[in-house]
């Protein structure tokens, strides 16, 4: 700390009365104690319980009650699914269901992603008639944790914050779909995207989030996420090449992930 | 650490050590990120483990401002608890794109002092520490050697606004920036308490 840019005939002072004041015992046990106390009461306090989830959780629940109908399970499925994106902004407060959509996808996954501490994703890649399987696998260490906030995620190694990929590659190499689950929060907060009905993948029931990009006027770019909803993590990652009204690559990485606490 | 595994025909040696070299975790991040503690705090509301950090890095820092302010070690330790608690009630209310995390603390801190304060002045009125300051009446004069190397007496004659820069500034280890933030003022303005409360300061703690 340089305090050489006040007046110096304050400098010894200045230096004396820091000394002064980081001259404090504090008493560890003390600090520890009330440590474990606000943890324990961190764990009461986090969204999916306690005060700071009461209001959405409540609301929610009314809505939903009034759902109850008879009908075969496949169209009671079928209906429950519209019913529900149609809902979805009247419970939520936004506008449409693509908002609704992001704003359940991001905060599960923002709950989600420190608790990720691997993944492996398996990769198939189609160029004309020729096909490609890479699978590959990644593992954080014990001081490495993943986070997502503001439509941005970041890992967090060894006390410093580092940002996951500025952009989402159009053409991503092989290495870049390790990051693939993580260029989904920055397209969620656009709300350009269009939700597909649920599939199931890997017995998860699943959205889909399509988005295209158009790098020229002859080629098109077209990326689907399906994305687990009750984690916000995605599953599938599917990237197809349109160029000249022709399907010119193929790309679908399947992602499998490591969860601990 | 990470593994591989490459199936399939097509891929020459090559391709897969070029893969697997390319396949670290760090390879796709880019960029550092200057407010770590912001962030910290935004991964704190729902990580128990953020949060736990977050105390670790401002509970001295946060206790040597409390401590100097009231003076005592029971009610410096209670009072840096509420601050902790308090944060971590109205994290969810915690916008790192508005606020750094320290200014933010730091004001909980000082509110959390000054409703001690109050407190005590509503518990008993004569009993009110806190001394005005006065530049006709040289601290010096009434404090013996003993006493001037307790930090919390000598700034009881600063005014309110000098003290708690004087504080955040040596005790709590903030910046300009920071103390601007925490009290609602400029820079310049914050510069100006804290060389007024050195002036002050100075003929008591400096050994002539």
């Amino acid at each position: 700390m340089n305090d050489r840019d006040i007046d110096g005939e304050v400098w010894a002072a200045a230096d004396r009365v820091r000394d002064l004041a980081q001259r404090v015992t504090i008493d560890p046990g003390r600090q520890a104690r009330l440590r474990m106390e606000l943890l324990r009461r961190h764990s009461e306090l986090v969204v999916e319980g306690g005060r700071w989830g009461t209001a959405w959780r409540s609301r929610r629940g009314r809505h939903l009650k009034r759902l109850g109908m008879a009908a075969p399970p496949a169209m009671l499925l079928a209906i429950a699914a519209s019913v529900m994106l149609w809902i979805l902004p009247a419970v939520s407060g936004h506008q449409t269901p693509q908002a609704a959509e992001a704003s359940l996808i991001t905060r599960a996954l923002t709950r989600t992603a420190p608790t990720v501490t691997g993944w492996q994703w398996t990769l198939h890649e189609q160029r004309g008639e020729s096909t490609r399987v890479v699978r590959l696998q990644s593992q954080l260490t014990g001081d490495q944790a993943l986070y997502v906030h503001y439509g941005q995620a970041y890992l967090y190694s060894g006390g410093k914050w580092q940002i996951v990929s500025t952009g989402q590659p159009l053409t991503p190499r092989v290495a870049d779909w390790q990051w693939g689950f993580t260029w989904l929060p920055s397209r969620l907060a656009k709300h350009d995207f269009t939700l597909l009905p649920d599939r199931v993948i890997d017995t998860r029931r699943v959205v889909g989030i399509q988005y295209t990009i158009a790098p020229s006027s002859a080629a098109q770019i077209v990326f689907t996420a399906w994305v687990d909803r009750s984690s916000g993590l995605v599953m599938r990652l599917t990237r197809v090449e349109v160029s000249r009204q022709r399907v010119v690559a193929r790309d679908v990485a399947d992602y499998r992930y490591v969860r601990n606490r | 650490m990470s593994a591989f595994d490459v199936l399939a025909g097509g891929n020459t040696e090559e391709e897969r050590m070029e893969e697997a070299l390319s396949a670290g975790i760090l390879a796709s991040c880019d960029e550092a990120v200057d407010d770590g503690d912001a962030l910290l705090a935004e991964a704190a509301k729902t990580d128990p483990h953020a949060f736990g950090e977050l105390y670790e890095r401002y509970y001295a820092r946060v206790y040597r401002y409390v401590y100097h302010r009231v003076g005592n070690q029971a009610d410096a330790e209670d009072i840096s608890a509420v601050v902790f608690m308090k944060a971590l009630e109205a994290l969810p209310t915690f916008r790192s794109r508005q606020n750094g995390f320290a200014p933010w603390v730091f004001r909980i801190a000082r509110n959390a002092v000054v409703d001690y304060y109050r407190r005590r002045r509503k518990q008993s009125p004569l009993d009110d520490i806190e001394h005005h300051s006065s530049d006709s009446d040289p601290i010096g004069h009434v404090l013996t050697n003993e006493r001037r190397a307790e930090l919390h007496l000598l700034v009881q004659h600063l005014s309110s606004d000098q003290r708690d820069v004087v504080l955040m500034r040596y005790a709590a280890d903030l910046s300009f920036a920071e103390i601007a933030s925490a009290m609602g003022k400029n820079e310049p303005a914050i510069r100006m308490l804290l060389h007024r409360g050195l002036r002050k300061l100075k003929a008591v703690v400096v050994d002539e």
